[in-house]
């Protein structure tokens, strides 16, 4: 068998499809009207498998996948750096993991309702806790799934962690970003081991890839 | 009311059998591997004064290390993550030798935070340490002495990757002072083989571009040349001329071994200062020993001394192995015919494992696939159908 590559379901696929075609590893099948969530390549000589992206690193760490194309914002929500290889930034799903709050709580871009300890409301714990850690700020986390901006609308929360591609979710809930966390592009990590034992399949395909980026 | 009382920790398992049984073989075997090798037991303590534990590493290491307060000193105690910041206090301070000490150890260390999801935090090593030698040769006799380890576990043609973690010390020191950077951050980075986050961290310049290109320095050992025109720096290129001379050492020693190199391969617990490996294998998703050398740890006890080693966790290599035969069963003491239990010793003392029957009537448990039979007042071994 060849290699098992492990690819974040929703919008990364749908920018991740023509990439996987120009490098000769499209699935077999459509994978948008498949309910199937293992495709072969149409080679037959790889597998494609399609999940969540907060559960990509976790295939590629226990090697169940060799490769895995997933978001920054979750590699660094995943934590344990060492767990996999970083190989390439594929430069696509590019994005913003940034704090917003109400409007109306913000003077001169700092936000001014947060006495002594400030709530912030994300599905980014780790990611959260670390970066005002870093800055010197003393938070609380609630950790929510998803629709963050309701959070600080409801007074569940002074301000929201989460990645920020227009903008325009947050002006249509009257949340504004303040600060930039980091850039968040999707990136393609290896199994530390198959890194090792498949170097030349691996390699190859990293390498196919790399020339598509830098076109 | 229902009790949990049988629960174990996270992380924590513990070994049945047959499992259990493999594990003590492969330890028997490694180290009795290691004795022929001429390699002195050692047994270091489970727990020690967390000052002497934590001389060697980086924050890894204490971050790794379980910490107990010692009810009779008030003193911080700690339980050991590793073994080899262990038998450097022992080479430099217990045993004072002069000229070259050969160490060796099996035991359970543990770990504070297991160092991945699945990983257990009670891992079982066993390792060798070579003190006293500043040469390739003393790398290049522990890393034969670490595939034959493998090999003798059942582990047949591993990949063997070796770094120098001279290389990136040397590019790291060549950013000089006024590049500001995490260096915890930027060892990550290089490790994850990111090289847009080392981009990131380190900016533009001379120094900085060749650490960007640090985790693409990889590949089969006869490519390990093409590296030097990717480095200006001469600290490094001289690691990589150290590494190419281990190489053809590791070489003529090991055949059944496929080498490669990576010069982002950066060690363990942060105490490697030189030539460092690791052992591969395809059917294992996980490292299953690695090691290198780490100079001058012992200073803090009082004598800096070259050394070199590696350890291989041993539970990894459960199942590598051909499994032994099952037991054969001997039934309760009965009628007439040869000696029964002259039998059963002989078998036993032939490497047997017989399992007498308590009572009259007893059939073989399971684990059992032959039986003793008495046939024309004999006892026979036929098998279980």
């Amino acid at each position: 068998m060849g290699l098992t590559i492990a690819l974040n379901r929703g919008r990364l696929l749908t920018e991740m499809l023509p990439m996987l075609d120009a490098i000769g590893m499209a699935p077999a099948e459509d994978m948008s009207t498949s309910r199937k969530l293992v495709f072969p390549t149409r080679d037959g000589a790889h597998q494609l498998i399609v999940m969540r992206g907060s559960d990509v690193p976790t295939y590629v760490e226990y090697g169940a996948a060799d490769i895995g194309v997933v978001g920054k914002d979750t590699l660094m929500e995943y934590g344990s750096q060492a767990a996999y290889y970083e190989r390439l930034d594929l430069g696509i799903g590019r994005c913003r993991l940034m704090t917003a709050a109400r409007e109306s709580d913000i003077r001169d871009g700092l936000l001014v309702n947060a006495q002594g300890v400030t709530r912030v409301a994300s599905k980014y714990v780790r990611i959260t806790r670390d970066y005002f850690a870093r800055v010197g700020r003393q938070v609380v986390v609630i950790p929510l799934s998803g629709a963050m901006e309701i959070a600080p609308l409801m007074g569940l929360a002074d301000c929201i962690v989460d990645i920020v591609d227009t903008g325009n979710t947050l002006k249509a809930n009257g949340l504004v970003a303040l600060e930039t966390i980091a850039e968040v592009s999707a990136r393609v990590i290896v199994n530390r081991a198959s890194m090792k034992t498949r170097f030349d399949e691996v390699e190859g395909m990293i390498g196919r890839l790399k020339e598509l980026v830098v076109r | 009311m229902k009790r949990y009382n049988w629960r174990l920790p996270e992380g924590v398992g513990e070994l049945l059998p047959p499992r259990a049984w493999d594990l003590e073989m492969i330890r028997r075997c490694v180290l009795d591997l290691f004795h022929s090798w001429g390699f002195e037991y050692v047994e270091p303590p489970i727990i020690e004064y967390l000052d002497s534990l934590l001389v060697a590493g980086g924050s890894d290491l204490d971050l790794q290390t379980l910490k107990v307060v010692d009810q009779r000193s008030g003193r911080m105690m700690g339980v050991r993550a590793d073994i080899t910041s262990q038998t450097a206090r022992i080479d430099a301070h217990s045993l004072r030798a002069g000229g070259i000490t050969r160490l060796c150890y099996a035991g359970t260390v543990v770990h504070a935070n297991p160092a991945a999801t699945l990983e257990s935090r009670v891992p079982i090593k066993a390792g060798a340490e070579l003190f006293g030698d500043a040469s390739l040769a003393a790398d290049a006799e522990v890393v034969a002495l670490m595939l034959e380890s493998l090999r003798r576990s059942g582990v047949e043609t591993p990949v063997l990757v070796v770094g120098h973690m001279g290389v990136y010390n040397a590019l790291v020191n060549a950013l000089g002072e006024e590049t500001e950077f995490d260096t915890q951050a930027l060892f990550e980075a290089v490790q994850s083989k990111s090289e847009t986050d080392i981009a990131q961290l380190l900016g533009d310049g001379e120094a900085a571009d060749q650490l960007v290109r640090l985790p693409t320095l990889m590949g089969a050992v006869d490519s390990l040349a093409d590296t030097r025109s990717a480095l200006t720096n001469a600290d490094a290129l001289a690691a990589v001329d150290a590494l190419a001379e281990l190489v053809d050492l590791v070489k003529m020693r090991c055949t059944q071994v496929e080498l490669r190199y990576d010069l982002a391969e950066l060690a363990g617990y942060g105490y490697h200062n030189g030539p460092v490996f690791a052992a591969f294998h395809g059917d294992h998703g996980r490292v299953l020993a690695r090691g290198g050398r780490y100079d001058g740890v012992g200073a803090v006890f009082g004598r800096a001394r070259p050394a070199t080693g590696f350890d291989v966790n041993l539970s990894r290599l459960i199942g590598a192995s051909t499994p032994e035969c099952g037991c054969i069963f001997a039934p309760w003491r009965a009628g007439d015919g040869e000696d029964l239990q002259g039998r059963i010793d002989t078998l036993r003392s032939q490497g047997e494992r017989v399992v007498s029957a308590l009572a009259a009537g007893q059939s073989a448990p399971a684990g059992c696939d032959r039986q003793l039979v008495l046939k024309g007042g004999v006892w026979q071994v036929h098998s279980i159908q």
